[in-house]
């Protein structure tokens, strides 16, 4: 009975392994605090963000992380952030926030203890002011922002302050040039493909190498089983007459 | 004496013969395994095709209405694709889908509203029609296909082929639209 019951848990296993592994999602790798696939921030804000990031793990151990996508491709964008959240192994004081430009969507995912410091209501205003930048495509202003607020909160909630003097450039927070910036991503959409849809695995020539180095393997094979077949129904038929003979 | 030979003969006739299609069976079954090993690279692409029709949807419901003919096709092109049905219409909505894209995203490029956004305008003029294409090519030209064609020509052509599927061994399934 146990080893009926251990197989069917196996059998179970590897049916529900099998069907993660269909619906499995193809997650950017981290490329430090901010991951700009659409890029759409400027450089300053990139750096400041990693500052920021800095001074945030030192006083509360936790990091904020930025990831910014053109589309999900029908995927749902608070999940598609906690996945990633999960798939970086991101801690319980981080918090990550997706940008899906052409989509017109966001999702803030916050680690367990970041959740505690920042209740909803709190959430919800930090949010709000966060969407109407964005959607009006002030894509520095809005994440400098939200990444300022977030860690003031999460640094007083344990009772700390973070001093903000320099980031963001405090008197002129430049909103993204529309026009030239999307001129550049058309220009360096280059290398994009290959990212998106990986390497192509094997090309049919070397495909059809390795059949053909296999189909010779395989025919050797069957020659020696032959060979054996035909000794052993006339050799040794023969030498068995001979020995009767005798 | 004459009857022990014939009877041996007899024996190693049916011997040979269930050794030529059990080597049949095994080794076009074996093949045949091998042409399936290559289906996710196939799927992978109709996957990223899935995603080029979602994204297009998504900056065409901002510019046209929901009413639209081709939008209405492209979604059902879409809907088959991320579907479980078999090949050929997979292959047969892969076709309706670049059609229907190709529709959407000219109508889309004579838009005013779409002129005057230059995000959009990127993503209906560069970033989709390389995504649709690049998805395109790419689909079309997965190992999959090939594979499957040269074992369904090879299968319909030997001896062993004919023996194998007497025994059972099914052509492989292909992407192609009927």
């Amino acid at each position: 009975m146990r080893k009926l019951t251990a197989l069917f848990l196996a059998c179970l296993l590897l049916v529900c392994s099998l069907f993660s592994a269909q619906g499995e999602i193809q997650y950017p790798a981290a490329q430090g605090t901010v991951t700009d696939l659409a890029g759409v921030l400027s450089d300053e804000t990139e750096k400041d963000l990693a500052a920021l990031s800095t001074l945030l793990e030192k006083e509360t151990k936790g990091h904020f992380y930025v990831v910014t996508r053109h589309f999900l491709g029908g995927k749902e964008t608070s999940l598609y952030a906690q996945g990633l959240f999960d798939h970086w192994q991101l801690g319980e004081n981080d918090g990550l926030l997706l940008m899906v430009v052409g989509e017109e969507r966001f999702a803030l995912f916050l680690g367990e203890n970041a959740q505690k410091a920042l209740p909803g209501e709190s959430r919800t205003a930090l949010l709000g002011a966060f969407r109407t930048a964005y959607l009006n495509r002030e894509y520095d202003q809005a994440t400098a922002a939200l990444a300022s607020s977030l860690a003031n909160t999460l640094s007083h909630a344990q009772g700390k302050a973070i001093s903000l003097a320099g980031l963001f450039g405090q008197e002129e927070i430049k909103a993204t040039p529309a026009p030239q910036t999307w001129e550049q991503i058309r220009q360096d959409m280059s290398g994009l493909w290959q990212d998106m849809f990986g390497e192509v695995t094997k090309e049919a020539e070397e495909w059809k190498e390795e059949q053909n180095r296999e189909e010779v393997k395989s025919n050797w094979k069957t020659v020696l089983i032959w060979g054996l077949v035909i000794y052993f129904l006339f050799f040794r038929k023969k030498k068995r007459k001979k020995k009767r003979r005798r | 004496m004459k009857l022990r030979s014939g009877v041996a003969f007899l024996l190693m006739l049916c011997l040979v013969i269930a050794a030529l299609g059990i080597g049949a069976y095994q080794g076009w079954s074996d093949e045949r395994k091998a042409v399936e090993e290559t289906y996710a690279g196939l799927e992978k692409m109709i996957q990223a095709r899935v995603e080029s029709a979602y994204n297009l949807i998504t900056v065409a419901s901002r510019h046209l209405p929901e009413t639209d003919a081709p939008m209405a096709q492209l979604i059902s092109a879409r809907d088959i694709l991320e579907s479980n049905a078999g090949l050929p219409q997979k292959a047969a909505a892969n076709e309706l889908l670049s059609q229907s894209a190709h529709q959407i995203l000219s109508s889309l490029s004579a838009l005013p509203s779409v002129q005057s956004d230059s995000r959009d305008k990127m993503y209906v003029e560069s970033y989709l029609p390389q995504m649709l294409e690049e998805s395109q090519a790419r689909t079309a030209g997965a190992l999959y296909n090939t594979a499957a064609a040269a074992f369904n020509r090879e299968l319909e052509e030997s001896l062993s082929g004919f023996l194998a599927r007497l025994l059972g061994v099914k052509p492989a399934e292909e992407f192609v639209s009927p």
